[in-house]
């Protein structure tokens, strides 16, 4: 397996029918396409460890994260995955405002102990905060801020942590139209200015044409059309 | 007691309800969030011991908790043989009985507190590095919080009126044991009319002032869409 590539091969049974689906990019953003209750959603919380596969193999940048087969099986921790997740409605803590949200993954990296490093990093999200336009909202709470803005913030707080993977559950779906259409140029700038490999879920193939570097529509757990990957 | 002592149930009620407080607050809000957001094995039965205090009369809870603490139950002996001391007929006693009265008030509210807050917030946390231990701490027991708050005041008032079972582990020891609900028993008894008529006041116009303060705090928390 590559050093730069995100692995996986997913099987599920779930209440209709079986998740089987096999995948493997190495840059950019992987969309996902598909109506509600294909499956998708299940992808992302099997790669993240929210959720457990019954039987495949998820690896990211060379690095084992799950596996079934019995003779290196293995079942990495959600918290010991460099996966961040942005839920389909943000899921912003209520009880923290902004800045606590987006400093609260920095808190959990061992390089945060170290002094010298800390700094790095807390000046790495300030960097982030100015470049999405959030720095003035840092004392406000989640509640208190429009639906871009929560957009923003959310994605800050998910790549504030470097994450190997990124995971974007219906990201544009909370928004109304005319926030959405200045969210997707965001998103496109996002992709120019950071180097991190995506996968995105959506209903819409509108979105998909738009977004993907290399993409696939699933139906009913299964893979109908690829195209850029190497999925079955 | 003709002309006793008005502040010393009054102190002592207080002490037992605060102290009884804390204990239920711990095992409440450690009971709620192991059966209810881990999976541990026979939940139902735990959960039914847990609230089992709430429907027997606090006698039968007195008599239970006299049987483990007496003279011969096996924590009077253990504290007997190790510390040389008498749990029973103390306020420790009525410490242990308060706790155990007013556990299921705690744990109900505290559950349906923590069922109450979407998962999501609880798997965003673990996607951005948590463990279960920071999960808790920083994302289900701040949520949780009007659950708890309100926890509180209920066991508070609750452990301030416990008599039953009181009676049976303490006793009623003027200056040692006697609680408000116990000392009006007693004024009662030795028709202290004047005494059972102020303590009767005291103890109704103070549990009315924590039940209106108390929901009138939760819907203010509500306005403010939480």
């Amino acid at each position: 397996m590559e050093n730069n590539t995100i692995y996986f091969k997913i099987k599920k049974e779930l209440a209709h029918f079986t998740l089987d689906v096999e995948c493997s990019f190495e840059r950019g953003t992987l969309v996902i396409q598909g109506e509600s209750g294909s499956g998708k959603t299940t992808i992302l919380n099997c790669l993240s460890g929210l959720m457990m596969p019954d039987s495949g193999q998820v690896v990211v940048d060379g690095v084992r994260y799950y596996d079934s087969d019995t003779n290196h099986a293995m079942n990495l921790a959600t918290k010991e995955r460099r996966i961040s997740y942005m839920f389909q409605n943000y899921a912003l803590f209520p009880n923290m405002n902004i800045e606590h949200n987006i400093l609260y993954g920095l808190k959990n990296l061992p390089e945060y102990k170290e002094k010298h490093q800390r700094k790095e990093l807390l000046e790495y999200a300030d960097d982030i905060m100015q470049k999405y336009r959030i720095d003035h909202l840092r004392k406000k709470s989640p509640k208190r801020i429009s639906g871009g803005e929560k957009q923003r913030v959310a994605l800050a707080r998910a790549i504030v942590t470097k994450p190997k993977l990124l995971l974007l559950d219906e990201p544009f779906s909370a928004l109304d139209e005319d926030t959405k259409e200045m969210m997707y140029d965001e998103f496109l700038q996002f992709k120019k200015d950071f180097d991190i490999k995506t996968i995105l879920i959506t209903h819409s193939s509108a979105e998909a044409n738009l977004l993907a570097d290399t993409r696939f529509r699933l139906e009913r757990g299964q893979i109908r059309a690829s195209e850029g990957c190497t999925c079955t | 007691m003709q002309g006793g002592n008005l502040f010393e149930p009054i102190l002592l009620s207080l002490r037992i309800a605060s102290i009884a407080t804390i204990f239920s607050l711990l095992f409440g809000v450690f009971f709620a969030y192991i059966i209810n957001k881990r999976n541990i094995p026979f939940k139902n039965i735990w959960e039914t011991i847990l609230i089992l205090p709430l429907v027997l009369p606090p006698s039968v809870m007195g008599y239970l908790l006299l049987i483990f603490v007496g003279k011969r139950g096996p924590l009077g002996i253990f504290m007997q043989e190790t510390f040389g001391v008498t749990l029973v007929f103390t306020w420790i006693a009525a410490v242990m009985a308060s706790s155990i009265v007013s556990l299921p008030l705690m744990y109900q509210n505290v559950k349906s507190a923590m069922i109450s807050v979407d998962p999501v917030y609880e798997r965003a946390a673990r996607t951005l590095g948590s463990g279960e231990v920071r999960v808790f701490f920083t994302v289900t027991l701040p949520l949780s919080w009007p659950g708890i708050i309100s926890g509180i005041a209920l066991t508070f008032a609750r452990a301030m009126g416990e008599f039953g079972a009181t009676m049976m582990v303490a006793g009623n020891i003027p200056g040692r044991t006697q609680t408000i609900p116990t000392a009006i028993y007693y004024a009662v008894e030795s028709g202290n009319t004047k005494m059972a008529n102020t303590l009767v006041l005291i103890m109704t116009a103070f549990s009315f002032a924590l039940i209106l303060v108390l929901n009138l705090w939760l819907k203010k928390k509500n306005y403010n869409g939480r």
